[in-house]
């Protein structure tokens, strides 16, 4: 049942922060006794911490660069005033938080009072169904493609400096220029492409913005491939899964993997790839012990490697766990 | 000065370059692999190496590598490979411009290697040596 409640700025040092917070309340069990409110304060951060890099939903590092760079928050938080008066946080924890913090701190702005949608007395399924549709339906997200083309709006017709689109997005400068990147080679190569039977495909984007890895323009240069041909080759489907494209490197340096892409497709050409051949030992280990094994090596690689990884994601070593991540989600997916 | 703060203070003055090739630093993207990043990212490995300064315009243009060498640095096989690698990379590109900050003692050096390591490529990058306090030479 839908409930109103009054819009109204609110001072922060009246509001409590709601300690029954499923996305907090994990880490605030670890805590004997009642919490202090720094101990929310982490809790709230290193709840948000958790969400990955690619997720929609922003971090909480994001959400504070996108606050201050705005000066405020767009969507008002949501209170409950109880019987007592006390008016309990129960949707945006995280921004409340955010506004305590930086009036603490004396971070330029003013911090004080924070917009805020006030119910009075909500029954626990009232409380219930908005923090449900707040974080389990929650707003839907832009696809990439149309992410994309505001951020090119914003960038070349708006001219807004990088550093501020940054900021707002609350994201990495990397990520927003090869959205941009991607929305231009897109709109260049693809588009004219798919203009005869207009099949232009948004849901295509991801391989334009896989084309922005290091590397792979450089491998397209070298073989004597032009980025129409590259178009194409999506059209085609040539190119699918999208992720393959980073697979195109190796693919076009082969001269067999090339001929079965250019007829049959990066997957059939990966086939043609030279693999290393897994250790015999290993080959005979049973699976459970070889997946404690993995989870094991991956949560104790050294933050070097994992640094070193992330900046080559065209490596061996990536491309053998992107391997192994489709093979696992295929199998478990049919193991139901 | 240490080793160490020669080296920040090459990159350093590598990042200030950029405003004169690339535009001015809150328009352009810049990775720079420092204890404390400008933007809290670190540079794409490129041919196997990360150097220490990697820009780009937006939408991207133009590729900007900068690679800081103290004096003892700059005479090392894995600077040169480094080097060599990164010049490689930019080859690829037009408008690429490849920079390498070094102590004011060791420009002409500087100048000799990138000649050197550029002789054979028939499309090289624009190449420029600066010094700490990023002055341009040769």
């Amino acid at each position: 049942m839908a409930v109103s409640g009054a819009s109204q700025m609110i001072p922060v040092d009246t509001i409590e922060l709601d300690r029954a917070n499923p996305r907090i309340r994990k880490f605030l069990e670890m805590y004997v006794g009642e919490p202090t409110p720094e101990q929310i304060f982490l809790a709230l951060g290193a709840g948000n911490e958790e969400e990955s890099e690619g997720s929609s939903i922003p971090t909480f590092q994001k959400l504070k660069q996108s606050i201050i760079t705005h000066g405020g928050i767009i969507h008002p938080v949501i209170l409950n005033c109880q019987s007592d008066g006390t008016l309990v946080c129960i949707e945006g924890n995280t921004r409340v938080a955010l506004y305590k913090d930086f009036l603490q701190r004396g971070v330029n702005g003013d911090w004080s009072n924070i917009p805020a949608l006030i119910h009075s007395n909500l029954e626990d399924t009232a409380v219930h169904a908005i923090r449900l549709q707040a974080h389990l339906v929650g707003p839907r997200p832009w696809d990439p493609y149309s992410k994309a083309k505001y951020l090119h709006e914003l960038r070349h017709i708006d001219d807004m400096p990088l550093a501020m689109i940054v900021d707002f997005c609350g994201g990495r400068q990397s990520e927003v220029t090869t959205f941009i990147d991607a929305f231009i080679d897109m709109e260049q190569y693809y588009r004219p492409v798919v203009t005869e039977d207009g099949a232009f495909d948004p849901k295509r984007f991801s391989g334009f913005a896989e084309l922005q890895k290091p590397g792979i323009k450089k491998a397209l240069n070298e073989t004597g491939h032009t980025l129409t041909d590259f178009a194409t080759w999506v059209h085609e489907g040539k190119l699918r899964p999208l992720n393959t494209v980073r697979l195109l490197p190796r693919i076009l340096k082969n001269e067999k993997a090339r001929t079965i892409f250019l007829k049959k497709g990066a997957r059939a050409a990966e086939m043609a790839l030279d693999k290393p051949e897994a250790d015999l030992n290993l080959q005979k280990t049973p699976l459970d012990q070889l997946a404690y094994a993995l989870n094991s090596k991956l949560a104790a690689l050294p933050y070097e490697d994992y640094q070193s990884l992330r900046s080559d994601p065209c490596s061996a070593t990536v491309e053998a766990l992107i391997d192994v991540q489709n093979s696992l989600t295929e199998f478990l997916n049919n193991l139901g | 000065m240490s080793e160490s703060v020669q080296h920040t203070r090459l990159v350093q003055a590598i990042i200030a370059q950029l405003d004169t090739d690339l535009g001015p630093l809150c328009d352009i993207m810049v990775c720079d692999d420092s204890p404390n990043p400008l933007r809290g990212e670190r540079p794409p490995k490129l041919s196997g190496f990360i150097p220490d300064v990697y820009a780009t315009d937006v939408p991207t243009t133009r590729v900007v590598v900068g690679e800081a060498k103290t004096e003892q640095d700059l005479e090392t096989t894995r600077s040169h490979l480094q080097i060599t690698a990164f010049l490689t990379y930019l080859s690829a590109m037009r408008n690429s411009l490849f920079i390498l900050a070094v102590p004011f003692c060791c420009i002409p050096r500087g100048n000799n290697l990138l000649q050197e390591l550029t002789r054979t490529s028939d499309t090289p990058p624009l190449i420029r040596v600066i010094d700490d306090f990023g002055l341009e030479h040769g």
